[in-house]
């Protein structure tokens, strides 16, 4: 290469060159061409103004970004302050917003705690859903699919991504919300002795199948085909069916079989459903990072695919997957339009997640939906708890990098 | 459990034989288990993404019951009963012997008569055939000559029981009917069709108990049918019969209301057949209406004797023959050129109404009405000051057909969802639905009806779920669109240029490339705070347009597609510059040598090496980024979108709605049907985004393979 550019005209190497002034990786600057041009010949550092507004067009566009961040730490900070100090009547102070029970603006009282309690158990009913669920599909993409099934299943998975969270929201709505009501209402009718009685038949069922279908698809070879395959799917199927009926019927014996039209629960699995993906494909990432070498060392010791997925590549994979898991609780805590539309109005510090209870966002989506007035201390107070939600999920992203840095295996 | 195997294996050592075929045995049937655990997962997802979809689906279409508020039928009937009669050379007369007469004495002359009167004249007149059949006796009572109908007399179960007279007396009709009928004018039903109706009559008579035997007998309805009651009535108590009888002529259908619904007749006349709805009517009264059919009635279309050429004609020619033909040459090739001279019964008639509902209604829909009738009807059932507001919006005579057909459905007929139902149920549950309608709303019609149409994409919002439209909301989203394009397009690709091409491994980098990282973290409803506080606010000026005079005197303050646009573009900003980042850091370094090998400037060759074959990675992030911003509904609450807005967004300073706001409110709405144009809107939205989505992954993927 060095001896091509040495062919060219003086001026043109040095145009080149010039160019080339902040050190780069994987460009080499040529060592000629100090040499070569010397003095005023340098056109290197010759100015250029057309360059440098471009350069400075660039960085404003670069620094945007920080600009955005600032912006918004600033508007947080100064408008919930007004609501923690005496600007306007009543003042609200820091104690009493995190350890008050009750978010009534009305009556003055902003204790954080109802919607708080909320946002929390919305999460936890929606990692209840997607962590597990996530992890497996991701597991099976990474570990067990073909390479062509994982190609046809992953836009699959983008798609259930992409679906607007108004959508999901209003599948929540209308379709989980009367699949549980029906569910819990069918149990409380049939009476707790005989929901016992089913759901032993179907444990027994699950595990009949699961046992003689592994036995038989262990027993298949190339010549002679079994149903072991079909019995152990069918299997796992009349096992969530078990596991389903199994937290209805704790549900209902705990909080109930009232199931409101808004609830918690109905909100927390479709929030779930909705980070599914982002667990999947985060977590796929992850467990793909992890070299072949480990998993034919693995095998070569004469583990199953099974036990060299969950004692070598999960454990070495951990990291990204415990960042994925950070990053779908912060993803859930900011989740607004599912809670908006199937969690309810009103703040309630309830445990029930069959009861109707306001998230953080779904309260700042209920109260700057309608025409508040830039000085009430409604407005005042919607940016407290912006403040605290964009606290929450910046410390929980900060984190999960933090981990995904901190415990990353280097192969 | 896999330590636990381990751990056996360290202290016990390697087992042998049939111990060892067990435990491999064990292992592989756990790692089947866990397998399908796995399968299942994935499934699970899969099934969630299919029942989401399905729901939508399930949704958007389905049965729906309608009512109207007046039939369009009914005005179609009064239309063409106004052009008939309103021809200069249509005579009318309420006496059908001057009619006859007048029809006798004219070679072009044509009219309608009641079957009897051109009986009595019958020396004079000539019948014409209609559709190539005769009216007889025959043709009539089996109901294949066209302007013919049946004539009933309707009773209820209930009355036979506790009136015993009235069976009597109906007894007394079904005996005596047929030596009357003839006299009255009209045609017999055959002795079969007499004897079922007695032996109905007899079921329904068997046990009763007679508590209003001395009630005189109260029969209501039919004109038509009047003559021949009263005929029946008249020779009835020639017979003897002492009580007293009422017989009143209302019309068919204020018959059957006090049959059924009012409870004032023991007996309807009737010239129609019941519906199912007054069927329906009935049975919620407890009244079970029985049927009895006395006779059957028919129009002859009469000419002169003179007349030599017309012998039969067409339902089509009647059409023409009555409304636009001026000659008898119009009507067919080879007819004499004589202009046509009308002599046909008034309008208080019930013969001109039965002549209009057979010859033009059944062929005549309301769609396919001209304009100018559709401008008479409508302006014929409004009111004054409504038809000069609408006149003031645009002139009649300037709307076309289908409009004014839209202003007649929604000014006259005025048709309303009364309850609908999802596509499933209505599939697979149909007889059900029409019970349930037929009980809760007897005057609605069943239909199955697509939420998703035209109209509904092409319609503004209304308080009215079936009236709906997402226009509105489709042409917000655009605008908002365009607006974050041009924003943050820019704005990301420069950012990535400048974090990969200029400031690769500096503090600055760490700094920005961290900062991008968290802000594509932070909730969608956090930026709807941000641009609430910045954009409508503080940038008010701009983002109404009053910086530079161009505000929207409707809204003119900051709540416009401006600040929706700027605070998505901020919001998928981040999307953006990740990607185009990828898709930077992909270009492989020997183009940039080439381009720096050939003398050009830094900017030189990022513009004419790099981004050329980073443009598929660019643009693909670039759909992405604006497929998230379409679908995001949170932070345009937050800052502001209207709630209920029915003027075109157009221009970035107008107020705004868009397609998820849009479903989102409707959601939220609680009558059922604001539920299935929520689902309507959601398909166009997810179609939107999967056209989005599915292009930057086939690109992606197209580009990844190279």
């Amino acid at each position: 290469m060095s001896s091509n550019v040495n062919a060219k005209p003086n001026t043109l190497k040095a145009e080149s060159a010039g160019s080339l002034a902040l050190p780069r990786p994987g460009i080499r600057r040529p060592s000629n061409v100090s040499g070569g041009g010397s003095g005023n010949q340098d056109l290197s550092k010759q100015f250029r103004l057309g360059e440098a507004v471009i350069q400075f067009l660039l960085m404003v566009c670069g620094a945007l970004s920080v600009l955005t961040t600032l912006s918004l730490i600033f508007v947080l900070l100064w408008e919930s302050s007004k609501f923690f100090t005496a600007a306007v009547q009543p003042i609200v102070s820091f104690r009493e917003f995190f350890s008050g029970t009750v978010w009534q603006p009305r009556i003055e009282q902003f204790g954080v705690l109802p919607l708080l309690n909320a946002t929390l158990m919305v999460s936890g009913i929606a990692m209840l859903v997607a962590l597990p669920l996530g992890l497996f599909a991701a597991i099976l993409l990474s570990e067990y699919a073909p390479p062509r099934l994982r190609a046809a299943l992953k836009p699959i998975l983008e798609v259930l991504a992409g679906v607007p969270t108004v959508v999901y929201g209003y599948f929540a709505l209308t379709f989980m919300t009367p699949s549980i009501r029906g569910l819990i209402s069918t149990l409380s009718a049939v009476g707790p002795f005989a929901v016992i009685l089913i759901l032993a038949a179907i444990a027994a069922l699950t595990w009949f199948l699961l046992t003689t279908g592994a036995r038989r698809k262990a027993r298949e070879t190339a010549d002679s085909q079994s149903n072991g395959g079909a019995l152990i799917l069918l299997g796992s199927l009349t096992g969530s069916v078990f596991f389903i009926g199994l937290l209805a019927a704790i549900g209902s014996l705990i909080f109930g079989s009232t199931v409101q039209i808004y609830n918690t629960a109905s909100a927390g699995i479709v929030v779930g459903i909705l980070v599914i993906p982002l667990v999947a494909s985060m977590a796929e990432d992850a467990l793909g990072a992890v070299p072949v070498a480990l998993r034919e060392a693995a095998y070569g010791l004469g583990g199953t695919r099974l036990e060299t997925t969950l004692s070598v590549v999960v454990p070495s994979a951990l990291s990204g997957i415990t960042a994925a898991f950070i990053i779908a609780i912060s993803r859930a805590i900011g989740e607004t339009m599912i809670v908006a539309i199937a969690a309810g109005a009103g703040p309630k510090l309830t445990w029930n997640p069959f009861d109707s209870a306001e998230t953080i966002t779904g309260h700042i989506n209920r109260i700057s939906g309608g025409d508040i007035s830039y000085n009430s201390i409604d407005y005042q107070s919607i940016f407290a708890l912006a403040a605290l939600l964009f606290f929450m999920t910046l410390l929980l992203n900060i984190f999960s990098r933090w981990i995904m840095r901190r415990f990353r295996e280097v192969y | 459990m896999t330590t636990q195997t381990k751990a056996e294996a360290k202290t016990s050592g390697m087992p042998e034989g049939e111990e060892l075929r067990r435990q491999i045995q064990q292992r592989k049937n756990r790692g089947q288990i866990w397998f399908s655990l796995f399968q299942l997962s994935l499934i699970i997802a899969i099934i969630a993404l299919i029942i989401l979809l399905s729901n939508i689906i399930n949704q958007t279409f389905g049965l729906s019951a309608v009512e109207n508020k007046i039939d369009p039928e009914s005005l179609v009937q009064a239309a063409f009963e106004k052009t008939i009669v309103g021809r200069t050379d249509t005579t009318t007369s309420e006496d059908d012997a001057t009619l006859s007469q007048s029809i006798a004495a004219n070679p072009n002359a044509i009219g309608f008569l009641g079957y009897a009167y051109y009986r009595e004249k019958a020396d004079a007149l000539r019948v014409l055939a209609v559709e190539n059949v005769e009216p007889t006796e025959e043709t009539v009572t089996d109901n294949s000559y066209p302007l013919s109908r049946p004539l009933f007399v309707y009773t209820s179960q209930e009355t036979l029981k506790e009136k015993p007279q009235a069976a009597e007396f109906l007894n007394y009709y079904l005996d005596t009917v047929d030596s009357v009928i003839g006299e009255v004018g009209y045609f017999p039903v055959d002795q079969a069709t007499l004897d079922a109706a007695r032996a109905t009559l007899a079921a329904a008579t068997a046990a009763g108990d007679s508590e209003g035997e001395d009630n005189p007998i109260a029969i209501s309805g039919s004109s038509t049918v009047y003559p021949l009651t009263a005929a029946i009535v008249e020779s009835f108590q020639a017979a003897g019969y002492p009580g007293a009888i009422t017989l009143e002529s209302v019309g068919t259908k204020a018959g059957y209301a006090a049959l059924c619904a009012d409870r004032t007749a023991d007996i309807a006349n009737a010239s129609r057949r019941m519906t199912r709805q007054e069927a329906a009517a009935c049975s919620k009264n407890r009244r079970t209406p029985v049927e009895i059919q006395v006779g059957a009635d028919a129009l002859a279309l009469v000419v002169s004797q003179e007349n030599d050429w017309a012998q039969d004609l067409t339902l089509n020619e009647i059409q023409k023959l009555f409304t636009v033909a001026q000659n008898w040459s119009d009507v067919r090739e080879g007819w004499p050129d004589e202009p046509i001279e009308r002599f046909i019964p008034s309008l208080e008639s019930g013969t001109l109404d039965f002549f209009v509902e057979k010859v033009y209604v059944d062929s005549y829909p309301l769609e396919e009405m001209p304009a100018a009738s559709l401008k008479a009807m409508l302006l014929a059932n409004i009111s004054t000051g409504r038809a000069r507001a609408l006149e003031a919006q645009q002139p009649f005579d300037e709307r076309n057909q289908a409009q004014m057909l839209e202003l007649v459905r929604t000014e006259v007929v005025q048709p309303r969802v009364v309850a609908s139902w999802n596509a499933l149920p209505s599939l697979f549950n149909r007889s059900e639905i029409e019970a349930r309608t037929l009980d809760d709303n007897p005057e609605a019609e069943l239909h199955w009806k697509s939420w998703l149409s035209w109209e509904f994409l092409t319609s503004t919002q209304s308080s009215v779920p079936e009236y709906a439209g997402i226009r509105t909301a489709f042409l917000g989203t655009l605008w908002v669109m365009a607006i974050v394009i041009l924003f943050s397009v820019p704005v990301g690709v420069g950012a990535a240029i400048y974090l990969e091409e200029y400031s690769k491994h500096g503090r600055i980098n760490d700094i920005l490339q961290t900062n991008i990282d968290n802000l594509a973290g932070v909730p969608s409803i956090i930026y709807g705070i941000l641009g609430l506080t910045i954009f409508v606010r503080v940038l008010e000026p701009i983002t109404s347009g009053k910086a530079f005079g161009l505000a929207d005197p409707t809204t003119a303050n900051g709540r416009t597609i401006l600040a929706a646009g700027l605070t998505l573009g901020l919001l998928v900003l981040p999307i953006i510059i990740i990607n185009a980042q990828e898709a930077i850091r992909a270009v492989p370094q020997a183009y940039r040598e080439a381009g720096y090998g050939m003398g050009g400037t830094r900017w030189q060759v990022i513009r004419s090496h790099v981004l050329p074959s980073a443009l598929p990675g660019i643009l693909t992030g670039t759909i992405l980024g604006i497929s998230r911003a379409i679908g995001e509904t949170a932070p345009v609450v937050v800052i502001g979108a209207s709630t209920f807005i029915t003027v075109d967004p157009n221009g970035p300073f107008s107020k705004f709605t868009v397609l998820p706001m849009q479903i989102f409110q409707w959601t939220t709405r609680p009558q059922p049907e604001f539920r299935h144009i929520a689902a309507a809107a959601s398909i166009v939205l997810l179609i939107l985004m999967f056209t989005l989505n599915g292009t930057a992954i086939y690109m992606r993927n197209r580009y990844s393979r190279k």
